[in-house]
């Protein structure tokens, strides 16, 4: 029998072949590459093309073999299996073909012993070469993988000693860059939707096309590639090869920014392992840009509540530098000249009684007039009005004032008569006072509304305008100008009754202050 | 024999005509003039007014008491200045001292004292009330120097004038039309008020001399 007989006998039994392969390796315990060859189609299909290479390569050198096991050893080592697996697969099958020679030997006698040393070499040698290649991948694979590990390791350690956003940002630029040896890096961050910050490395504009897919991929949230075509795909895979690439960096349910990559020579692949890297690193920056955010929040807060102390210290300051004032004035000047009067009168006595008594009475004059004095003294500094004529009418009264001073005209929607805590009372008092004097300073308005309601569960208070308004800021420590003071205090004091302030405002469009207080079950009766 | 000529510088009516009354209750004592602030007395006695005494209050609207001692003592050397005051302070003390005030007492005064003080005064004696002797010695071992406000050299009465109208916020042609002056004149007295005051631009000098208290803004 000659060597072609033979081929064609292996041939005629190819199918046969590789059933018997399947069955043996469904043999239980079975490994996972046991598993690639029985549950996927492609191991199926890796199964037939391995028989038929064994058997074309009989009675010729198997080149095609050859370069197949050498192909086989580099996906293997890179897909993670084990040389082991490997190798058992390989002795079911070199058993299987034995078996098949001895049966071949008996229907149909040939040289057997060339042509089974032949195959045999064959096979040890594919075997060979896919050991050889299996070891050297997996020696680059490791390698690699510790590289990437330390890299890792570095970044993660500068990276989350830094709390500047825009350093994270540069480092992450950088270090993607050289990563996936990519010419240029973009970092577009945003907060609170809007870009914070565009970067470009090196220094440079972005490119349309560059910035359209970063914008695309922030609506996505997605990792978009674009090939040297133009088109743009979800997966490095698909595309197999690309030209730009942007990435969101994203933490919990927030996108800080998009890095976008750009090669100038045409395309570039990039392996899986160097994208898992890359995700890994971008974890890393959201991580160490949560913690910049967290920190700027934090040092914000720190600064406005510095600036409130500060500021509560000076209005104490400046109350008392004025009640000081004000007693100096009145109360201690009326005082001393009543002083000197009685010490006239003293006098007057034995020279001149009539005289005498018109100066007594002229000193009941100064006495009543330092009473009422002294009155409105302590009336100024607590307004007992709101506990002895209530919110309503006080703020009434209030507001009556203010309208004959600045000729400013208040519509007012306010109930007949409002039971509230005393300090939720006193607290929309001042707030009414520091809205309307705001009004007056800043607005530019001749008319002003005030609306309060309440509900068995809340009061709500509206002070508007429809003056020159301003810049709306979500919190009044960033606005500029002189009434972020006066809002900071109002919104302190409203905070302090667990209550809300808000501010609606835009240029040329008046100014909405609106509070509410939550009122707890049974304190708004008295 | 000649009556001592008291002038009262106070910007509280109360206080003005109870010591009026109280004073002239003395038969050698007249109270010739009233002024209600610094700016008022230098003001009158520019004009005619020619007391032996003044009684000055510290705090008054405009002008400070202790400015227009200041001023008083330079260009009328015969005036005796006496500091009639509420405040108790050894800075004001000190500083009252250094404008060139006789005397120094609180405004809780008897009667019998304060006349006593007068004459005393009259005859080239100075008096400081013991209630701020305490005051002074702490403010001396504190190793305080004397006043800031005193360390500037004097204001003319032209140039107080012109100082109050910067802290009131004028133009220098609003200032010149205010006080009857040229344009060119109002700027060589800010010239020098800055001069006197260490300072080169308006706002610093508008900030020093509230600071310093020479001027009370309203």
């Amino acid at each position: 029998m000659s060597r072609r007989a033979f081929r064609d006998f292996m041939r005629s039994h190819e199918k046969d072949i590789v059933r018997e392969l399947y069955d043996r390796l469904e043999k239980r315990p079975y490994s996972n590459y046991q598993d690639f060859f029985l549950r996927t189609e492609e191991g199926l299909r890796r199964l037939e093309i391995w028989v038929n290479l064994v058997i074309n390569g009989i009675g010729r050198r198997a080149e095609t073999l050859f370069r197949d096991q050498e192909k086989v050893a580099y996906t293997r080592a890179v897909e993670g299996f084990s040389f082991e697996d490997i190798s058992h697969v390989y002795l079911i099958m070199h058993s299987i073909l034995n078996e098949m020679i001895r049966k071949a030997g008996k229907l149909h006698p040939f040289h057997l012993h060339d042509v089974y040393s032949e195959m045999r070499e064959n096979m040890f040698r594919g075997h060979h070469i896919l050991a050889t290649m299996f070891l050297k991948t997996r020696e680059e694979v490791i390698s690699e993988k510790m590289y990437h590990l330390k890299s890792l390791h570095d970044f993660t350690r500068t990276m989350i000693e830094n709390l500047e956003v825009d350093e994270i940002a540069g480092m992450i630029m950088e270090k993607s860059r050289l990563l996936l040896k990519m010419d240029r890096s973009f970092m577009v961050l945003f907060q609170n939707h809007r870009v914070k910050g565009v970067f470009s490395h090196p220094a440079g504009t972005v490119d349309d096309e560059i910035f359209s897919l970063m914008e695309r991929s922030y609506k996505t949230k997605k990792a978009l590639f674009m090939d040297v075509e133009g088109t743009i795909h979800e997966n490095i895979r698909l595309s197999r090869s690309m030209r730009i690439m942007a990435v969101p960096v994203q933490g919990h349910n927030r996108c800080y920014g998009i890095l976008a990559l750009l090669t100038k020579d045409g395309e570039k692949g990039l392996s899986f392992s160097q994208m898992d890297l890359l995700h890994q690193l971008l974890n890393v920056t959201a991580i160490a840009m949560e913690n910049a955010y967290m920190f700027i929040e934090l040092e914000e807060r720190q600064k406005e509540l510095r600036f409130l102390t500060e500021k509560l210290i000076t209005l104490q300051e400046e109350e008392r530098r004025q009640l000081a004032a004000d007693i100096h004035d009145n109360l201690a000047q009326a005082l001393t000249g009543m002083g000197y009067k009685i010490q006239v009168c003293r006098e007057l006595i034995n020279r001149n009684p009539k005289l005498l008594a018109e100066q007594l009475d002229n000193l009941t004059r100064i006495v009543d007039d330092a009473t009422r004095q002294s009155r409105e003294l302590m009336s100024s500094l607590r307004p007992d009005l709101l506990d002895d004529i209530g919110l309503v009418a006080a703020l009434r009264k209030f507001m009556e004032h203010f309208s004959r001073d600045t000729n400013i005209k208040i519509r007012t929607y306010l109930p007949r008569h409002i039971q509230l805590p005393p300090e939720i009372k006193i607290c929309l008092f001042r707030v009414v006072q520091e809205a309307l004097s705001n009004v007056y300073k800043h607005a530019d308005s001749k008319t002003a509304e005030l609306r309060i309601t309440k509900t068995k569960n809340l009061v709500r208070l509206t002070v508007s305008d429809e003056g020159k308004g301003f810049r709306h800021v979500s919190r009044p420590s960033g606005m500029a100008g002189m009434n972020k003071m006066g809002l900071l205090a109002m919104q302190e004091r409203v905070e302090a009754v667990g209550g809300n302030l808000s501010i609606d405002s835009r240029p040329g469009y008046g100014c909405r202050l609106r509070v509410t207080i939550p009122i707890k079950n049974g304190e708004g009766v008295e | 024999m000649k009556k001592t000529r008291v002038m009262i510088v106070d910007d509280h009516v109360i206080v003005q005509e109870g010591l009026k009354q109280l004073l002239e209750l003395e038969e050698d004592i007249e109270v010739v003039e009233i002024a209600g602030s610094g700016f008022e007395c230098i003001q009158s006695l520019e004009e005619k007014a020619n007391p032996d005494i003044i009684l000055m209050d510290i705090k008054m609207k405009d002008i400070s008491g202790i400015e227009a001692t200041k001023l008083i003592c330079k260009k009328y050397p015969n005036i005796k200045v006496i500091m009639l005051t509420i405040y108790t302070d050894g800075q004001y003390v000190t500083d009252a001292i250094s404008a060139g005030a006789r005397g120094f007492v609180t405004k809780d005064v008897k009667r019998d004292d304060l006349i006593e003080i007068i004459h005393h005064v009259m005859k080239d004696g100075s008096f400081l009330d013991p209630k701020v002797t305490g005051c002074i010695v702490d403010h001396v071992k504190k190793g305080t120097k004397a006043g800031q406000a005193v360390k500037t050299s004097y204001f003319t009465y032209r140039e107080l004038e012109v100082v109050k109208e910067l802290v009131a916020g004028h133009k220098d042609d609003e200032i010149a039309e205010r006080l009857y002056l040229s344009k060119h004149t109002i700027r060589s007295h800010i010239k020098n008020i800055f001069r006197k005051l260490g300072v080169s631009s308006r706002s610093q000098a508008i900030a020093k001399v509230i600071n310093l208290k020479i001027v009370n803004p309203e």
